[in-house]
Order: C-alpha cells, then sequence, then structure tokens
C-alpha cells in the first residue's frame, strides 16, 4: 500500500502539471458581449445597444409615430412601478418595423431612450433599496396594437441595479411584432447577500438586446443518412451498427493491466531496495524519498540503519 | 492506491458496454407484473356448453376481457384505444362477443374462447345519439341472426356471421331524440323518442328489411327527463320533466296510452328528486327518491303501486330469465360492514330466491354494480352467483353467501405514486420468519452448487428456480441493507391508497379515502395528488412515516378541497383537514420541523398561498425564508406564464395566519395566434446531481447548469395542436422554452419549424430530452438540450482554486445575468411515446438512462450517452476515449434492452424511478392498465456482488483451500525430513 501512495502521488503530480499547463493562458477580455453575439446573431441585424440615454421628457404620451414612412418606425412605451406602486411610464423604445417578403414583421434597430427618475421617484426607489424590495417593469405585448393582450411584467430586486449609476439590462423576446417576454435585470451579477448600496450617480446605463427565436439546429448529417440507408437496404431492412474500431487499450487493456502491475511492483522494489545495495542510483533517488519518508514512517528508518 | 485506481478502471471499462439483458431464468426474480382490468361496467354471463364457465366483462379503461368464474383470472383481454370507450357488449350465436363502442360507430365481433377478432365494421353517421344494442335470437333474415344497433341516428340490422348492413334506416334528419328501441313481438320493432321534446313518436319497423309499417305520434308536453325505461313488452316508464310525477306508456297496435301519477301519491316522503334506476325489470321499476329505493310495479291497466321500498343504499341487478320462463334479479342492500343479497322472483315480490349475508371489507365502500348469473344446484333447485363491483373498483365473485374471488381492479387506474421505506428490522418488530431451519438452508445452498457445477438434474433446476423466485428475503415487512424492499403507495382514481410491496407486488394494507370524507358537502371527493409527508431520518426515528393525500371535493378547480394524513406502515389515518379553500397546486418545501413533517404550501385558485402543517414552528421557519419563496402559475389556455413571489399576510375577513398573499413578478405571455401551451416540464424535487463538474477528453472541464427553478416548456401553433396529419408542415411549429422560474428569464428558445406534437419531455440534471412528431420528415424525433454554466469556466486555474480566488463557494443569485451556452441535437426515434422518465440513483453517480414508455406499452431503455449534444459524426480520439458516440440519424433500439423484456404493460400511463441505497441501482415502476416493477442497474452492478452469488461455493473453495495448503505443508515437512535423514 505504501508503494501505492508514492505512485499515486507522482500521477497526482503529473495530472496537475497538465492541468495547469492547459489552462495556463487566461485571457482577460470581457466576453459578455461577444456571447450575446453568438448567441444572437444568425446574419440578423437584431441588435442595438444604445449605450447611455439621453434624457428625454417630451417622449411622454406619445405611442406610435407617423405611419407615412415607408419603413415605418414603431414605438413603445416602458413602464415601470416601485413595490406596489401603479405603473408609470419610464422611457421609449423606438424601432423599424421591417417586412419580410413572406409576410413577416419584424423589429430591427431598436433604439432606447430612457427617462431619468424624478426626485418622487428617487425616493421611492431608495426605499425599495432599503427595503430589497423589487423594482418593476413591463411592455406591451404587441408592439404595433399596444398593450396587446396584456403586459409582459419583469421584475428585479433593486440592490441588483445600482453600480456607479443605475445598470440595467433588457432582453426583449420577440416574436414577430408581439412581445412574448421582457428579461431586466442587472447586465452583470448580482451578488448574495444583496448589499445595501446607493447610486451615485442617478443617470442609466441601459443595454437593451432584441431576441427572435432561433431555430433547431437542422440535421447537417444528410450524405451520411443516406449511406446508411443505402447499407441498411442491402441487408434487407436489417439496421446494423458496425463494430466500432476499438483503439489498442480497448483491445489489450486484459494483458496490459497485469503488465503494468509487475512493472510498477518492481520499480517499487527497486526503489525500496537498501541505499547500502543501492550504490549506484543513490544522487537519483534522494530527492524523491524525502517526501514520502514522512508517511513510511519508523519503519524504513529501521532499514535505513 | 494504484490497485484501487486499476479496480476502478476495470469496473468502468466493464460497465461500459451498452445494452445489457437479462437471461431467461432471470425472469421474475427482481421484476413482476401484475394485470388488471378496471372498473367494470358491463357483464355477460356465459355458461352454456358448461365446460367453461366464464364472464365476459368490459371496463372504464377500455378493456374487454373473459375472466374465469371459478377463480376470476384472466382468460383473454383485449385493452381498446383510450378514445374507443365500450358502450355495449352482447354475446351473439353463443360463440362471438359483440361490442359496440367510440360512441355507437365501431361495432366488433370477437371469438368467445380465445378473444379474436372475428369481424369489424364501422357504422357511420353524423348526428350524436344514444347507442343500444341488442341481439334478436327469435329474428332470422335468411338463417343469420340479426344485430339491432342504433347508434350515430341510423337503426341498423347487422349480420352476426359477417358484420354486414343488413338494413339501416335513418332517424337522424327528423329532429327525433331517440329514446329507446323495444321489441315487444319477433316482428316489430318499436323506435321511440320525442321531437322537439313535447311529441312523442313511435315508428314500427319490420325487422326483416327495416321498413317503417306505421308511425304514430302523441302530444306530450314538456317532454320527459332522463331515460324511457322498457318494463315489459309494450309498457315503458319515464319521468316527466320536473320529475315529480312517473309516466307510463303503453302501446296497444300502436295506439299510444300514457298515463301520469303523481310520485307523492305513491310515497308520503318525496320531497327530493327522483332517479330511475337503469335495471332492466320485469313489470316494475326502481326508483331512488332521496336516501330511499323504492320498487314500483304496474298491473296491466297501468296502475302503480309501491311494492317495497330500502334505506340503506341499495343496488338491483337486471332482470335474468331463468328457467320455466321465470324471472329472477338480485337486490344487494349495504347495511354496516354486511351486504345482504336477495334474489327475488319477478311474478312475486314475496318470494326470496336466495337471502345471504355476506360479511364485506369497508375499505372496499359501497356497492356500485351487480350482476347475477344462475346455475342448477346439486338437488336441482336454482342457484344463483352474483358479481359485484365496489366503490373502490374491486371486482368480487359471491356465492352461498361467501365471496369466492376478488379483484383489486382499482389498481387499472393509478393516479399518483410514492414510495415509503419499511421499518428498520429490530427486536420490537414483528418480522415474517424468515429462514425454515438451518437444514433447508443448507439444502437450498447444495442445490445451488450443484447448478454451479453442473451436476443438478431438471427437477434440481426447477427446485432452484422456484426457490429463486419465492425468495422469502424479498418480501420480508423490513428494510434492507441494499434499500430494495420499499413500499410503493399509489393512489387510485376511486380515491383508495393501497401499499404495495415492492418485492412481490402484493397489497399491504389499503385504505379508502372518499369515503372518510363524503358527506352532504363534497359529494364526490376525488383524490388529486400524494406526497411523502414525514419521512422519518435523525430526529424522529420512532415515528412511522406518514403520507399526504390532497384531494379535492368536485370535479372543478374551484371546488373545495381536503387534505388526509395516512400512516404508511399501517394504512390507519392519523388526521384529515377538510373542506376549505380550493387547491391549484401543491409546492413541497424543502424545509421539515423537528418532527420531520415536511413543509408544503398550497396555492388556491384565488392566488393565497397557506402553509402546512398548522403549527408556530413551521411558520417560523417559514419567515425566515419567507423572502426567497417564489412560485409560479402556468395558464395553459391564456398561453401566459405567471411568476409570484410570497409577500405578507393574506388580508381576509377571517384572520388567518398560515395563509399568504403574493405578489406578481413577470409573465411570459405566449402569442395566442402562433402558440399554445402543450407541455410543462420541470426537473425532480428529490433529484440527486453527484458533480457539477463534467470532464471532457481534452481534460477540460465543463460545468453544468444546475438550477432547481428551471421549467421546459412546448408551445405549437394553434392548428397543429390536434392529431398527427391534420395540419401541413408549413403551418405547424414547435417552439421550446427554458424558463427560470424565479425570474422569468427565458434561457432558451428554440424552434422547430414543421413539427408538432404531442411532446414528452423528460427534464434531469442540467438536460431536457423531448420527443415529437417532425411533420417534414414524417418522423418523430427526439431532441435534447443541454445547459452549460460559462461563469464557472474561470475555475480551470489550480493556482486561484489554492489561493481561494474562484467563485465555487459563492452563493448563485438567479438575479445575476448567467452566462450560460445551450448545446443541441436531435435525432430520429423509431416508436411513438407514451411516457419518458429517467433512472434516478441514491447519489446521482451511476450514469443515466432514458425509460421510454413506447406505443407497444414496453419500457425501453435507452442511454443517455446516445443523447449527448456533443457526439459527432467522426468524434476525435479524446472524444473516443471520453465515450462519445459517434452520430447517427436515429436512436439505436436494442431489443435486449427492453426492460420489461417479454411483457406488456398495457394501457401505460406513467414510469416512476426511485433511487435505492445502493448506489448503482433503481427501482422502476410502471402503471397502466397493468403494473410492472423491475429493478435496473444502468452501469451494472458495479457496487456489489449478483444475488445468485454461491456464497457457499465460496466457502467450500475457501476450506479446499486451507485444506490443500496444510496437506502440502504436512507433505512438504516429511519430505524435507526425509531429505535431512538421508
Amino acid at each position: 500500500m505504501r508503494r501505492g501512495k508514492l505512485q499515486g502521488y507522482i500521477f497526482y503530480c503529473i495530472c496537475l502539471s497538465i492541468l495547469v499547463s492547459s489552462s495556463a493562458f487566461q485571457s482577460d477580455e470581457l466576453l459578455i458581449e461577444d456571447e450575446e453575439f453568438g448567441l444572437e446573431s444568425r446574419g440578423s441585424p437584431d441588435l442595438v445597444y444604445s449605450a447611455r440615454s439621453t434624457p428625454q421628457a417630451s417622449t411622454h404620451g406619445r405611442k406610435r409615430s407617423s405611419n407615412s414612412d415607408s419603413d415605418s418606425k414603431v414605438q413603445f412605451l416602458l413602464e415601470h412601478a416601485f413595490g406596489d406602486s401603479d405603473f408609470s411610464t419610464a422611457g421609449t423604445f423606438t424601432a423599424r418595423l421591417k417586412t419580410w417578403n413572406h409576410g413577416g414583421q419584424t423589429l430591427t434597430k431598436l433604439r432606447f431612450s430612457r427617462n431619468d427618475f424624478t426626485d418622487v421617484e428617487k425616493e421611492q426607489f431608495k426605499e425599495l433599496v432599503k427595503e430589497d424590495d423589487f423594482y418593476r417593469i413591463r411592455l406591451p405585448s404587441n408592439v404595433l396594437s399596444p398593450p396587446g393582450r396584456d403586459y409582459a411584467i419583469s421584475s428585479v430586486k433593486a440592490r441588483c441595479l445600482p453600480r456607479e449609476g443605475l445598470d440595467e439590462h433588457f432582453v426583449i423576446h420577440m416574436e414577430g411584432t408581439n412581445i412574448v417576454a421582457v428579461n431586466y435585470g442587472s447586465p452583470g451579477a448580482c451578488q448574495y447577500p444583496r448589499q445595501l448600496k446607493f447610486p451615485t450617480k442617478w443617470s442609466f446605463n441601459s443595454h437593451t438586446v432584441l431576441k427572435n427565436s432561433e431555430q433547431a439546429p437542422s440535421f447537417p448529417r444528410a450524405p451520411v443518412f443516406a449511406e446508411e440507408m443505402l447499407t441498411a437496404e442491402n441487408l434487407e431492412g436489417e439496421v446494423v451498427l458496425p463494430p466500432p474500431e476499438r483503439s489498442f487499450w480497448a483491445k489489450y487493456w486484459m494483458y496490459l493491466i497485469p503488465l503494468g502491475i509487475i512493472v510498477m511492483n518492481a520499480i517499487t522494489q527497486a526503489m525500496n531496495m537498501p541505499p547500502e545495495e543501492q550504490a549506484g542510483g543513490q544522487s537519483a533517488s534522494q530527492t524523491q524519498p524525502q517526501a514520502a519518508a514522512v508517511q513510511r514512517g519508523p519503519s524504513s528508518a529501521v532499514r535505513r540503519r | 492506491m494504484a490497485i484501487r485506481v486499476f479496480v476502478l478502471l476495470l469496473l468502468f471499462l466493464s460497465s461500459a458496454k451498452l445494452n445489457f439483458a437479462l437471461y431467461e431464468d432471470q425472469v421474475g426474480i427482481m421484476d413482476w407484473h401484475q394485470q388488471y382490468i378496471g372498473k367494470v361496467k358491463h357483464a355477460v354471463f356465459h355458461t352454456q356448453k358448461a365446460g367453461r364457465k366464464r364472464v365476459v366483462v368490459s371496463t372504464e379503461e377500455n378493456v374487454i376481457a373473459s375472466l374465469d368464474l371459478r377463480r376470476g383470472d384472466i382468460f383473454w383481454r383485449l385493452v381498446l384505444g383510450p378514445n374507443d370507450a365500450v358502450d355495449e357488449i352482447e354475446v351473439a350465436l353463443g360463440k362471438y362477443v359483440i361490442t359496440l363502442s367510440s360512441e355507437g360507430s365501431i361495432l366488433r365481433a370477437w371469438n368467445l374462447p380465445d378473444g379474436q377478432m372475428v369481424w369489424e365494421s364501422f357504422l357511420q353517421g353524423s348526428s350524436l345519439s344514444k347507442s343500444l344494442l341488442s341481439i334478436q335470437t327469435n329474428v332470422k333474415v335468411g338463417k343469420d341472426n340479426v344485430i339491432l344497433v342504433f347508434s350515430k341516428g341510423f337503426l341498423r340490422a347487422v349480420s352476426s356471421i359477417d358484420g354486414e348492413v343488413l338494413w339501416e334506416k335513418d332517424f337522424s334528419d327528423k329532429s327525433l331524440e331517440v329514446k329507446n328501441v323495444i321489441q315487444p313481438q319477433s316482428d316489430i320493432i318499436y323506435v321511440m323518442g320525442f321531437a322537439s321534446s313535447s311529441q312523442f313518436n313511435i315508428y314500427q319497423i319490420n325487422p326483416k328489411n327495416g321498413e317503417l309499417q306505421k308511425h304514430s305520434t302523441a302530444a306530450f308536453p314538456g317532454g320527459i327527463s332522463g331515460e324511457l325505461t322498457s318494463i315489459s313488452g309494450d309498457t315503458l316508464v319515464a319521468l316527466d320533466a320536473t320529475r315529480s310525477k312517473l309516466v307510463s306508456i303503453t302501446i296497444q297496435n300502436g295506439e299510444i296510452n300514457i298515463q301520469k301519477t303523481h310520485i307523492s301519491d305513491l310515497l308520503v316522503d318525496s320531497s327530493g328528486l327522483a332517479i330511475i334506476l337503469p335495471s332492466k325489470l320485469d313489470g316494475m321499476v326502481a326508483l331512488k327518491i332521496n336516501a330511499f329505493t323504492v320498487f314500483v310495479s304496474l298491473n296491466s291497466e297501468g296502475k302503480m303501486a309501491i311494492v317495497d321500498s330500502f334505506n340503506q343504499p341499495t343496488v338491483v341487478s337486471d332482470a335474468l330469465s331463468i328457467a320455466e320462463g321465470g324471472q329472477a334479479f338480485a337486490v344487494v342492500q349495504h347495511e354496516g360492514s354486511k351486504i345482504h343479497i336477495m334474489v327475488k322472483s319477478g311474478h312475486d315480490w314475496n318470494v326470496n330466491l336466495v337471502k345471504d349475508n355476506t360479511e364485506m371489507d369497508p375499505q372496499r365502500g359501497l356497492i356500485q354494480k351487480v350482476f347475477i348469473n344462475n346455475y342448477i344446484r346439486t338437488d336441482r333447485s336454482h342457484g344463483f352467483r352474483a358479481l359485484i363491483v365496489m366503490e373502490d373498483h374491486s371486482l368480487l365473485l359471491v356465492q352461498q353467501g361467501e365471496i369466492v374471488w376478488s379483484r383489486e381492479d382499482g389498481l387499472a387506474s393509478i393516479v399518483d405514486v410514492t414510495t415509503s421505506e419499511l421499518p428498520v428490522e429490530k427486536d420490537g418488530v414483528s418480522v415474517k420468519k424468515v429462514e425454515h431451519s438451518l437444514f433447508e438452508w443448507l439444502k437450498g445452498h447444495m442445490l445451488k452448487l450443484k447448478g454451479t457445477l453442473m451436476l443438478a438434474s431438471s427437477e434440481d433446476v426447477i427446485a432452484i428456480q422456484a426457490m429463486r423466485l419465492k425468495s422469502s428475503e424479498k418480501i420480508k415487512m423490513t428494510r434492507d441493507h441494499n434499500g430494495f424492499r420499499k413500499l410503493l403507495i399509489v393512489l387510485t382514481k376511486a380515491g383508495k391508497l393501497l401499499a404495495l410491496h415492492t418485492g412481490d407486488g402484493h397489497v399491504v394494507w389499503s385504505l379508502l379515502l372518499t369515503s372518510l370524507h363524503k358527506s352532504a358537502t363534497c359529494q364526490n371527493p376525488t383524490g388529486l395528488n400524494i406526497y411523502q409527508w414525514q419521512v422519518p431520518h435523525h430526529h424522529a426515528m420512532d415515528e412511522n412515516p406518514s403520507i399526504l393525500v390532497v384531494g379535492r371535493c368536485g370535479i372543478t378547480v374551484n371546488s373545495s378541497g381536503f387534505l388526509s394524513f395516512v400512516d404508511a406502515y399501517t394504512g390507519r389515518k392519523i388526521n384529515s383537514v377538510g373542506f376549505f379553500h380550493s387547491i391549484s397546486q401543491v409546492l413541497p418545501l424543502p424545509y421539515t420541523d423537528s418532527t420531520e413533517q415536511r413543509l408544503h404550501l398550497i396555492i388556491d385558485t384565488n392566488g393565497f398561498s397557506h402553509l402546512y402543517p398548522r403549527n408556530r414552528e413551521a411558520i417560523g421557519i417559514f419567515q425566515n425564508e419567507f423572502s426567497n419563496m417564489y412560485w409560479y402559475s402556468v395558464e395553459a389556455n391564456n398561453g401566459i406564464i405567471k411568476g409570484h413571489v410570497i409577500k405578507g399576510k393574506c388580508n381576509l375577513e377571517v384572520e388567518d395566519e398560515y395563509c399568504f398573499n403574493s405578489e406578481h413578478l413577470w409573465s411570459v405571455l405566449f402569442p395566442l395566434e402562433s402558440e399554445k401551451i402543450i407541455t410543462t416540464t420541470t426537473r425532480k424535487l428529490n433529484e440527486v446531481v453527484h458533480t457539477q463538474a463534467k470532464a471532457i477528453g481534452d481534460h477540460d472541464v465543463m460545468y453544468k447548469y444546475i438550477s432547481k427553478n428551471l421549467i421546459f416548456v412546448a408551445t405549437v401553433s394553434p392548428k397543429a395542436s390536434g392529431d398527427i396529419g391534420s395540419s401541413t408542415p408549413e403551418e405547424s411549429g414547435l417552439v421550446v422554452y427554458l424558463i427560470d422560474t424565479v425570474t422569468g428569464r427565458i434561457l432558451h428558445r428554440m424552434t422547430h419549424p414543421g413539427s408538432q406534437g404531442p411532446v414528452h419531455a423528460v427534464f434531469s440534471e442540467n438536460w431536457v430530452v423531448y420527443h415529437y412528431f417532425n411533420l417534414r420528415a414524417h418522423r418523430y424525433e427526439m431532441s435534447v438540450i443541454e445547459i452549460y454554466d460559462q461563469s464557472r469556466a474561470d475555475n480551470k486555474d489550480v493556482l486561484k482554486l489554492v489561493l481561494g480566488k474562484h467563485n465555487l463557494s459563492a452563493p448563485i443569485s438567479s438575479y445575476s445575468r448567467p452566462e450560460i451556452i445551450t448545446k443541441s441535437q436531435t435525432y430520429f426515434f423509431t416508436h411513438t411515446v407514451k411516457a419518458i422518465a429517467v433512472t434516478s440513483t441514491a447519489k446521482g453517480i451511476t450514469s443515466k438512462q432514458l425509460l421510454v414508455g413506447t406505443i407497444g406499452d414496453q419500457v425501453l431503455a435507452l442511454d443517455k450517452r446516445f443523447l449527448d449534444p456533443r457526439r459527432t459524426v467522426n468524434p476525435t480520439q479524446s472524444e473516443k476515449e471520453e465515450g462519445i458516440l459517434p452520430l447517427t440519424d436515429s436512436l439505436p433500439i436494442i431489443p435486449e434492452s427492453y426492460v420489461s423484456h417479454a411483457l406488456k404493460v398495457e394501457g401505460l400511463k406513467g414510469i416512476v424511478t426511485v433511487p435505492a441505497k445502493l448506489e448503482s441501482t433503481t427501482l422502476v415502476f410502471t402503471y397502466g392498465v397493468d403494473l410492472f416493477y423491475t429493478r435496473l442497474a444502468p452501469s451494472k452492478t458495479y457496487d456489489s456482488l449478483t444475488e445468485d452469488f454461491s456464497y457457499a461455493l465460496l466457502l467450500i473453495t475457501i476450506v479446499a483451500l486451507i485444506a490443500a495448503i496444510f496437506v502440502t505443508w504436512i507433505l512438504s515437512e516429511r519430505k524435507e525430513l526425509q531429505e535431512k535423514w538421508r
């Protein structure tokens, strides 16, 4: 068993070194945005970030813009509520409605202008942060005829938003001109337990993402399928999986394992030989057993004497 | 250490073989199979050719079965499809069973001895009407006996030899509601019905050719309510629309004569509404008013008189013609724990042909139906046997006042399943005597040894097999080391709770719950679900585990609910709470109080949540976790999923500190015009995940995104929500969602264009597998989605791990934006699927198998490795080492991997998996009309020896070796001595 421990230790060291070497390079690139693109863009220009919103007070109450434009513009309102309060306007989304050849309509070029909190709202928000309560937003379920069937509601603990300013992140899931859901929250992590922290600046830093549903990966392997059909037909409808090509290890492991055991035994025996008999190889083996000597305990000490 | 590593490696390699199979002699050792038929609706006795006494029954589970009258065994059994309900059943020509099913549209004839189908005919028709079937023995067209069928607005005469329609008469276009078809004489058929509910019509039909001979009408304002019951050749009885008058209609030579009698004239106390019992009696009608059952006779002038009345729950059978032209019927009365069976003569009420008292198990409830059959006694008098259907759907045969056999047919309609551990074996607990004697034990081992050494004769082999099957070890009533022995607690549709032993499936105890809750305020209690209420663990080891049964008083969601707490060892009711708020959801919480009672939150239809158990301690525990209580509701018809958080107490008029209000947090609105929710699936609450990390081939690690708050939702376009083939690929589409139920965040959303439901899905660990139909490919497909957490991906740096700069121990918040990647892949699958489940083991180490209930009512085990989105057509060397299989278009179906081997679980409805204590093993219980139970080891039993491991052989080998050592030692000593003396 002692020998086994030593071997295990060596094995562990090797494993560790492999692990370290494989993950030695670590990019410090922030991958959040990239990941969004990766998930999102399948050649569709759905994605618009409006980095910092400008305060806009005049858009209140305006719901739809002129239809006269050929590429019609659509506006819909973001509404928010503090705790149990009623919903009130908080910002405006503007997008371009694109009509496809097959009749479907999708939104592109989404822009967002966020209204800054009024003083009353600031107080309400502070209250929410104090109580660790929910800040709630909603969007109409249909952008052409708001509010549509109902509102898509989303909530977040108010303590998740404050950083420097107020960081927020919208993901709007669309199905044609219908909003299926809006996911609202902080752009990054929200530590738990949530810290009581008020924003230093009352300006919003908004990120918005528009998502349409993606298609399931289709079968990329049609030729293989046809091939398989052919072989299956040859065998009169009997689908027989060809026996998988086995690796050398899989084939001969039953011989290799006993061989390995024998070799290892031989090695450890050679290593455990008393130093008197091992005159030549002393310098090589001296460094190794030092660590193991502690575990070996008194018996090895006796042998050394 | 190294050796241990090698052993582990060895085990891994040996488990790498994908399929496993059962040898023929292993069948029945760890599995059992029980066949049921369901609640009997109709029964037809067949006693001709006296050798085989049989009864043919049809049931509410759409089963037609032929049962042995002596023992209750099934001779043959046919399970019709779920939409093919049997309306009527008859025996024709003495050799065919005729069934009318699917609301009178399919008429089939089955061969009586073996249940083979003889012919089948489809009876078309558009209008809905009642379905009637009668076999005419006295009407012959040619040499043929005629079957008269009224269904879908047509009267048809069908040949009983080949099922051909001889003639048909259309009654569908005359705004006529046909009530009854009778044949008083062999040359007349009367079709009776109401036109616009006030005109009574009689059509006289010639049975030879279906010609209309006469049509007469009579005005009858108001119409009748309920059925028109024929009581003799030309007299019928019905109740008028107000249900206060009894109407008798007599037909004489086509003339209609209607008489009305007030029920109050007959009976003094007749305040309630009357119902005519559907029994066909001769010259008599049975009425049910309030709790009374009243028999009213009619004389030839249409005069009515009360014959008798019973105030106990009473059931009446149909009249049976016995020899000498007489008729008899049975009246069965319930009184306390006894039932009185009286067989009355049709002519004289005061003559009791049989009068018996039988003791009845109160757990069977009240009698629902009775069918009688006569036989000739040894003294040549008439004897009667009664087939009784009870409230718990069990079927009994009573003869000479004794229960000859009984069948627990409630088990054919299981609603919910849970499990319970058996008591720990100790001195106080009574244990069945297990080993008979040392001699028996030795004998058994000698036999086994013989078997192993191939010395056993054929009788010995049979004895060994019998010994293995009837091992008393497996039906012990105590806990075993491996956790194979458990109690399966099932709730049936009849509201009965039964505990089945996993060893052989026998019923340990049963409890009829609905009878406990039945009262004036709760007319038809139904059981909904069962939960483990108390699982004694650390603190409360001495207490028995208990089960929570949640039920509802009516069929609608708004009706008030009830809870029962039942001891899992004895089946006694501990407590019950009844008739309070409605029940729409029951959420078992991950907290228990000091007596190990699990906290449950019950959400009512008003959105209030109610906490159980109702004690101070539970409130205390709950209040600590108050702000982290989220729940969601799925409104499938509105296409909305809503999220809620618990907030504050209810503000009701009545103060209730166990009632909590919730706040609406999020909503996901599926556009009604394009998506309709058809399936939602979540992870099992008690699922154990061994590790979050998954080492992949190139020494990299992927982290599974494991969240208990995920829901899988599948929606289809409304046009495609019908049957397969009812929509084109262009207009159908399937969308799947993975939604976080705390924040309402859509983690993944994917469309499968040209696909449609039904969708069957299973969610486990970080993956979902779902099954649907691809209209473009004309095939079923199975897809897998796996979710991986990217936020933990940087934890691979060992230095960081050492310095503690990792986020592995940081609490996860749903409000953080998840950094996940999903992988997905799709495969073809041959079978239509009825249910999917996944194996679950105690620690979650063993690899998983999917259990697929196929359309052929079998259970197929499919390795999860076949559904791995990382499969590629040509896996690299490192991927091969990891065990990734090359990608194929369709999932292989290996015949050996049918868990249910040669058996069928007819009418398969669900598969339940329960972990055993032994990590490698999982217990699988499949239910439908049949029950099937087995043990599975998805990676083989790597942690234990097989059951038939011969310890005796091992012992003998050791003894022999020791002996050999001694012998050789002595020999060598001797030799040494000799050499020294040389």
